[in-house]
Parts: structure tokens; sequence; C-alpha cells
């Protein structure tokens, strides 16, 4: 008897802009494709967590609901970009807790172009004031980074020439277009030091996991098993409380919600970053990359720019970190982001992932992190 | 003319003696915790009862960005916008994030930066809506 919970299908919609799809086309896409991948009907599912930011109510029944009015519970999830994480932990609760045998996850956006609608996250002030502009956030972050550790501009673009051209060998990514570091670093400023070609996009998009206990679904060899997944909230003078009005910095730093939600995970999965074979993290903008490196103990703290300089998060490094691509290249939609990394690492871990493949991927970790210091890491292993 | 605080929890004019505009700070009486605007509960500890105080008006560059497109939604800067920097500043144990009016080669983390407060709109009525910002001292500047 095993306590685990394996990811028995995952499908995706690929990401980017679908002006002839609804959202509901959207999601059906990679709810029947993790069906069929994992081999069950719709009518097998007993309950569907759907996570979205952008959708209005009760958008997954309606989403779903047309596979068949089966009468499971459906519902709808939100924790800014960790949503698909929080949709996850719904169904492992539900399926430790013995009341669901097997779940539907899945993740679905549809985002109007440009900048968010500051009003769903920012109080009216900080919008008159024009304190609403997200990549600023990262950008103070960047541009402290560069004065207390030494790191450079083109350490920053080397992360988002590494992602562009990692997804040029993904289909399920938006852009698909390999840059050159000039073109990188000639590109718009859209807050200092972070240019256009270092940013991701919101977007369209979905990703869907079925999961279920072990024991209880026939689980097949080679079947990733979730070791691990964790959320939290940014605590108190965490740095990183975006959007903010201010913070404590009292005493020096609180713990980042990446290191804190981190240390969880590793510890729920008893296995430390150095056994991690690939990693897909939130890449909202490419300092945003760097700064994941350290919180979740890929390299010390500053030595970021040095550990994507020599090239050890490259597919062939010690540490392939967004091989698909990364929200970068692969755009954000963001209550899908998460469970399109991970529907990328059970790709990567049954070594499905066609030219992009991490050669004998084993395990693999998923980090999102955004708006209010949510955050999410998931690991998963075979 | 009529002033109001765009925001009364962070700017205020109650808290100095003389009325003059301050960022608002408060002292949790429990676990001794500072932080930036009036809450009724603790951001560390979550204990009620606190204490608010005017943060100082002099603060040091902690980091900045500059924001180079007009800000989405209901922003009331005025136009046409030419980028607008932004920082946080810390003023003895907090940070926080404020507009910087600063040439925007002249930004440098550590450099020292004094509170002001002025008109970011007028309401209908005529009342002023007080905004603050943050100017670099002059060199030489006593507080």
């Amino acid at each position: 008897m095993s306590n685990d919970i394996v990811i028995c299908g995952a499908g995706m919609h690929a990401f980017g802009r679908f002006a002839a799809e609804s959202y509901g086309d959207i999601g059906r896409v990679a709810a029947v494709a993790a069906l069929r991948d994992a081999d069950v009907s719709w009518c097998d599912i007993d309950a569907a967590y759907v996570s979205s930011m952008y959708l209005p109510a009760t958008s997954g029944a309606r989403i779903l609901k047309p596979l068949g009015e089966t009468g499971i519970p459906i519902c709808n999830v939100e924790a800014a970009c960790a949503s698909g994480a929080v949709a996850l932990l719904q169904a492992i609760n539900g399926i430790r807790a013995g009341s669901i045998r097997l779940a539907l996850v899945l993740g679905v956006e549809k985002m109007p172009r440009g900048f968010m609608d500051p009003g769903m996250i920012y109080e009216p002030w900080q919008i008159q004031m024009g304190l609403c502009t997200n990549p600023s956030y990262w950008a103070l972050r960047a541009r402290r980074h560069m004065y207390q550790f030494g790191t450079t501009e083109e350490h920053i673009a080397r992360v988002a020439y590494k992602n562009h051209r990692n997804s040029v060998r993904n289909p399920y990514a938006m852009y698909r277009k390999e840059f050159s570091m000039e073109e990188i670093l000639a590109s718009t400023l859209v807050c200092d030091p972070i240019r256009l070609l270092e940013i991701c996009a919101p977007n369209e998009g979905a990703a869907a996991v079925v999961v279920g206990a072990a024991d209880e679904v026939n689980a097949r060899e080679g079947m990733p098993v979730i070791a691990a997944c964790v959320h939290t909230v940014a605590g108190y003078a965490a740095d990183w409380r975006g959007p903010m009005a201010g913070i404590s910095a009292a005493g020096g730093h609180g713990v980042s919600p990446t290191t804190a939600t981190s240390r969880r995970a590793y510890e729920q999965a008893g296995m430390g970053p150095e056994e991690i074979d690939c990693f897909e993290v939130q890449d909202t903008d490419a300092f945003c990359e760097l700064e994941a490196y350290e919180e979740l103990g890929l390299c010390q703290a500053g030595e970021s720019g040095k550990l994507v300089e020599k090239g050890a998060t490259e597919i062939g490094g010690c540490f392939p970190v967004n091989v698909s691509g990364g929200l970068v290249s692969k755009g954000e939609p963001i209550g899908a982001s998460h469970l399109g990394q991970l529907v990328e690492l059970v790709w990567q871990l049954r070594g499905e992932a066609g030219e992009r493949q991490v050669r004998n991927a084993k395990t693999g970790l998923a980090h999102v992190l955004g708006v209010g210091g949510n955050c999410g890491v998931t690991i998963i292993k075979v | 003319m009529l002033q109001r605080s765009l925001y009364e929890p962070i700017l205020t004019s109650k808290l100095e003696p003389d009325g003059a505009w301050s960022l608002v700070g408060r002292r949790c009486f429990a676990c001794g915790a500072t932080d930036v605007g009036a809450s009724e509960w603790c951001a560390r500890c979550g204990a009620t009862g606190g204490e608010l105080f005017a943060l100082p008006t002099a603060g040091v560059l902690w980091s900045y960005t500059i924001v180079r497109h007009r800000p989405p939604g209901d922003c009331r800067l005025p136009e046409p916008f030419e980028g607008l920097a932004v920082g946080l500043v810390e003023l003895n144990g907090v940070r926080v994030l404020a507009p910087l009016q600063v040439p925007f080669g002249e930004l440098e983390i550590g450099m020292p930066l004094s509170m002001e407060v002025h008109p970011l709109y007028e309401e209908p009525d005529g009342t002023a809506v007080m905004s603050f910002q943050f100017r670099a001292t002059p060199v030489g500047a006593v507080e």
C-alpha cells in the first residue's frame, strides 16, 4: 500500500493568442487531452478543480459540463500566479481524505492584451499615483541585486536569450523565436533595467492533469508521482509583497516566499535541489528567474548571474531551467501557468519531450510566484 | 484651498503637532514591529493595539526603477507622460514605495531623499487631493 498520488495523464492547449476560440474551447482541448492521455473517460472523474484568474464565475463548470453533466463537484480556484498549485493541492487533499478517487485539475486563461487590469490587484490610490506597473516590482529588486552583487544587464538578458532559444523547440510556446543578446539588450526598456524581450506577456492557454491515488488507479510503470505540493503567501517583511505600500526593513529581510515554499517542498519530497533534474520556474521577467535560482537553492545569494553565465541552467547544464522556454517565451496565462509547467515536467519525466528532452530526467520542480507573494512549488518524480 | 489626503492610512496631516503632512508609521504594542500605514492589526504578530507615528521625512534610496510607459488604469499623472521614477525609500527601519522627483540620470542607490506632498488632482468642488513623492535632499541641507 502506498500513499502516493500519481499523475495519470497530462494535456495542454498551446499558450498564445487564439481569437477564434473561447476559453471553454481552450480549456476543453487541454482537459480532453489529459483524459485521453490517462486513458480514462470524463465519466470516471470524481471531482474537478479549475484554476484561473481572469475568467467569470463558475467558468470551470461552464468549460467542463459540455463534456457530460455527470454531477461531480467542479470548483474554481484562484491564488494569482499560484492558482494552478492551489487547484492541484485541492485535488491532493481530496484524494488523501478518501472522498475522491480520480480528479481532473485544469488551468485555463484568456487574458486581454497588454498590461493587466490594475483594478484587479491594486488599490485606487496606488493606481492614481501610477504605482501599478507590474514589472516595476521586479525591476526594483533587479536594480538592488545589481547594486549589491554586481549582477549585470547581460546576466539578465542571458536568461531571456536562453528561454527564447529553448522555446523554438516547444510547439506549445507562443513566440518560438530566437533573439540575439544584442537584440534583447536593444529592446525597449519597460521598467529599468527590465526590457521588452525579457518580459512575459499575459496571454491564453490551458493545461490539465488527471491525478489519483496510486493504489486505486492501476498506476502504470513510469507514471510520475507527486512528491510535494506547497502553497504559501509571503509573510511579514518577506521583501516580496507586491503590490506594496511599504515593507519593514528592520532586522533585515524576512524569508522570501520562494525560499519558504521550496524549503517545505524539499522537506516533503525528501530531496534537495541537487537531486532535481529539471526545473520550470517563474520568469515573469528574466531577472525573476535569476532570483529563483538563489531562492530555490541552485546557488548562493548573489551568485545567480554567474550561474546563468556559465551555462549551468541550459538544457545540458547541471540545473536545466525552463527548457520549455519559460513564461518569457510561452507567455503567462496566469491560471494555466503552473499546470503548463507540470505538463512539461510530466513529458520530461516520461521521456516524451522530443527535441527538448533533458537526458534521463527522473525528478522535476515547478515554481510559480506572483501577486501578494503567492508562491507554489510542486515536485514530481518517477 | 481645501486639501485632503489621497489615502489617509498612508499619508496624513494628523500626526505632527503643527499639522504638517507625514507618512504613517505603526508600532505594535505587543511585538514592537514597525510597519507602514495605519492598520488595526500588526502585520507581524496579528495583535491589535499599536501607536501611529509620523515617519521621518528624510530617507535613503534603497532601489529604483523608471516606469517607461504610462501606467494602466485611472492614473492621474500629467500628460504627456515622460516616464516615472519609482523607488523604495528607507525611512528609519521601514521602506516605502514612492514616486521620485529626481532627474533619471541622477538616480543612485544610497542617495539622500526628502518627502514632499503635492496636489495630484483636484476634486470637482476644488479640494486638492494630496499625494507624496521624494526629491533629492540638497547637499548641506539641515534637517
